[in-house]
């Protein structure tokens, strides 16, 4: 697939981000570039995250480019909502806008693509999600986590990251360990 | 445990997931319990097992009491996100009404699921459920006494379940009944999701329920 060929759905109904000052090693930004819409778009084992300035209009940017692994890619083009995920997962703090993936990661469950799930556990980064992702996912999950060998590892991460946004990770992840 | 009505507060004031209960009919001895929470179209909504396979959405009414549950913010809206869910998923058969909270459940998808065909849920055992089924064990079944005066509410209850359920339905909650099964009393339920440090034992929650009880019977003698 080549960069810039997969167009996805716009972020209208969500602010956009503000994904500035955050980076990690897996993380490279591209400054200066001009674009007209946020999306995200995979080439190889790159996706790359497309931001728009706080003003929303079209501006100056940055690009966000992650390694991702081949097995993530291919999730990115079976399952089309998870290109829409990365994009608004940081911002996911109500019922309206949660309610949607909610659904997708439960109908990965319900027909039992547990392997596809597992992926998909595997590859969120835990400083990419919102509070309430950060406990919602593991808690839609764990009642499958023997079969999926990613999850202890989602939930140590989202221990450390809850820890690091201030939060008591023993309190918000009750009842899972 | 604060205790909210709309003598004292809103409905619109709720903060995102609460327990409601009410005496449906002020002179008759039985409560009915359910989940107010904040819904996708940023709405109160009260969500409840009103009876067999009819789980209802609706506006919340005046009758009832309000509870603010012993959790997070943050929980707190996954818990509404999940009720939206389980509302969603249970439109088609809906869940069916029983005594027995043994083997039921609902599935990381919402769907009420049951081990043993016929097993359903109370209006008090649904709420449990949506809270064990996230992992938020409210109530310690090891330390949940069977009282033998439930069995004449039960018995009660399935003869009034005879007009909507199967035969084999109703055979199948009086073989639970000359068992021996627990019951959940929804003013237990409401206190068990608001108190700290869960999960309860009855013993516990009696006290703390009959102050709820008698708040509840005052309240429905204010709608004479």
């Amino acid at each position: 697939m080549s960069l810039m060929t997969m167009t996805l759905t716009s972020t209208t109904d969500i602010n956009t981000f503000d994904l500035f000052n955050k980076s990690n090693s897996h993380e490279e930004w591209i400054s200066g570039t001009k674009f007209n819409g946020s999306k995200v778009t995979s080439a190889g084992n790159k996706i790359v995250i497309y931001n728009l300035g706080n003003t929303g209009k079209t501006s100056t940017c940055s690009l966000r480019a992650y390694d991702y692994t081949d097995e993530f890619n291919k999730l990115l083009t079976e399952e089309s909502w998870v290109s829409d995920f990365l994009q608004k997962a940081s911002q996911l703090n109500d019922v309206k806008y949660l309610l949607p993936f909610y659904k997708e990661i439960n109908r990965l469950i319900s027909l039992k693509k547990f392997d596809t799930c597992n992926v998909f556990i595997k590859n969120v980064r835990v400083s990419e999600l919102s509070d309430v992702l950060l406990v919602g996912i593991l808690r839609l999950t764990f009642a499958w986590k023997n079969k999926l060998p990613a999850w202890p590892l989602l939930l140590n991460k989202a221990k450390n990251e809850l820890n690091d946004r201030g939060y008591d990770s023993e309190v918000l992840l009750k009842g899972l360990s | 445990m604060v205790i909210k009505s709309v003598f004292n507060d809103s409905f619109e004031n709720i903060d995102t997931f609460c327990i409601a209960i009410c005496r449906p009919k002020r002179k008759l001895n039985q409560q009915h319990i359910g989940i107010l929470y904040v819904d996708s179209n940023n709405k109160t909504s009260f969500l409840h097992l009103a009876w067999h396979c009819l789980l209802i959405k609706e506006d919340p009414k005046e009758k009832y009491l309000w509870l603010d549950v012993s959790l997070d913010p943050i929980n707190k809206i996954h818990l509404a996100t999940i009720c939206e869910l389980i509302y969603d998923s249970n439109q088609s058969g809906g869940i069916p009404y029983g005594i027995c909270i043994d083997d039921t459940g609902f599935a990381k998808d919402g769907k009420f699921t049951a081990e043993e065909n016929y097993a359903g849920l109370t209006c008090a055992t649904f709420v449990i459920q949506v809270f064990h089924s996230q992992g938020f064990q409210i109530i310690d079944f090891e330390k949940w006494k069977y009282r033998k005066a439930d069995k004449c509410w039960q018995m009660q209850i399935i003869q009034n379940l005879m007009q909507q359920a199967s035969k084999e339905h109703i055979q199948y909650q009086r073989k639970k009944i000359q068992v021996g099964a627990a019951r959940f009393k929804p003013e237990e339920v409401a206190v068990a999701t608001s108190l700290p440090n869960p999960p309860h034992g009855s013993e516990e929650l009696k006290k703390p329920a009959n102050i709820l009880l008698n708040t509840i019977i005052d309240h429905s003698n204010k709608f004479a």
